[in-house]
């Protein structure tokens, strides 16, 4: 609704609830249709993501929310007869201080937020909202999930401490790459894990019955495991050193074949239940 | 068509047809990984043409995440764990999740292009 004014569904439901050009600020009541409560609701959502592209800057000055504020014209207690008919242009062009050529009293704090912004007028195209999370300014769905994602995230989530798109890159079957998923979240189901999840009574590995049944022991470090591996040819001791599950196969999916590593951690896997 | 306030009997078809889908994939013996595929693929866009008309009330979309859950983590024979958390789970790839749309946030974003 906010980027084709023209479009008949459009006119429709505006000219209904009488929204005019502040679709904005729109509102619903318990007698508006479900779809208009509908886009009402997701409006409000996405507002923050829309801002104000200055066009030919015809706008109203004080009837538009062309900035953050809000309408201007709220914010002042009167408007002065002189200045009701100006445009954001007008306003803009003026020469030093924007607002000490109006008539009407600003508050200080607003007046100085106009004056601190700029504003780049192009006499083709029309005053716009555009959807600013995206290059050439139009709503796209997957743009706007992904802002909702990054907004629904505290901020120390959307850098992730550990990179994860490198299982996704490898080129072995699906499979293999849930089990490193999982692995590198920590949760391979393993007896381990159920004794913690109070579901196992112990957390012995039950094939050498001596340690307990952590991913590595259970992937690497188990006698039965580690032949395995001697066999495949991973026989240096640094193999068998690192303790941090996430980096220990980062670093062997990353090296020189991966695709015989990841199957070996399958087949381990398989074969230890 | 729709009349007055949105309810949850008025969506309750689109949880029935959920189900409905996943019993027709019952006898088939799917791993994790395939099911996650179903999931991510079919599962999650079987509302999707009513969602982009309708912001459903918050129990459907509960009901729709855990239905997609369950079908995850357990299939249809109902064993199993869950053994990531759903909002883990429901991450973008690259930041550790598996990319699974969450139905409120696809709901929102649909929406959003009537906006």
């Amino acid at each position: 609704m906010v980027q084709s004014t023209n479009k008949l569904w459009v006119n429709l439901l505006s000219d209904k609830y009488k929204t005019g050009k502040n679709f904005i600020h729109a509102t619903f009541n318990s007698s508006s249709s479900p779809s208009w409560s509908s886009i009402i609701k997701a409006k409000d959502t996405f507002c923050s993501g829309y801002r104000w592209r200055a066009g030919s800057g015809s706008s109203s000055f004080w009837f538009h929310s062309w900035s953050t504020l809000g309408f201007i014209g709220s914010l002042v207690p009167v408007i002065d007869i002189h200045d009701i008919h100006l445009s954001v242009k007008d306003v803009f062009t003026f020469n030093g201080q924007h607002t000490q050529a109006l008539y009407t009293n600003i508050p200080q704090i607003i007046a100085d937020s106009i004056n601190n912004t700029h504003m780049n007028f192009t006499e083709m195209m029309e005053d716009a909202f555009i959807w600013s999370h995206n290059k050439n300014g139009v709503y796209t769905t997957k743009s706007g999930y992904s802002w909702l994602l990054q907004n629904s995230d505290s901020p120390s989530n959307t850098t992730p401490t550990l990179s994860w798109s490198w299982i996704w890159k490898l080129k072995v079957l699906e499979k293999f790459k849930l089990l490193v998923w999982l692995a590198c979240h920590n949760v391979v189901p393993t007896l381990s894990l159920f004794h913690h999840r109070h579901i196992a009574p112990s957390a012995a590995y039950s094939r050498c019955g001596e340690q307990e049944e952590t991913i590595l022991h259970c992937l690497r470090d188990c006698r039965f495991s580690s032949s395995i591996w001697f066999n495949l040819g991973s026989t240096d001791q640094t193999f068998f050193s690192d303790s941090v599950v996430h980096n220990w196969i980062k670093y062997n999916a990353s090296g020189n074949h991966p695709s015989t590593f990841l199957a070996g951690l399958w087949w381990t896997w398989r074969h230890g239940i | 068509m729709l009349q007055g306030h949105s309810k949850r009997s008025d969506f309750n078809f689109i949880i029935e047809k959920l189900q409905t889908r996943m019993s027709s994939w019952k006898n088939r013996l799917l791993s994790r990984t395939g099911r996650l595929t179903l999931a991510t693929s079919v599962l999650s866009s079987i509302p999707t043409y009513y969602m982009q008309i309708n912001w459903f009330p918050q129990n459907i979309c509960d009901s729709i995440d855990q239905t997609t859950q369950n079908f995850i983590w357990k299939g249809t024979n109902n064993k199993g764990i869950h053994l990531v958390n759903w909002k883990k789970v429901t991450k973008p790839k690259h930041l550790g999740g598996l990319g699974v749309c969450t139905a409120r946030d696809a709901n929102t974003c649909l929406l959003g292009k009537l906006v």
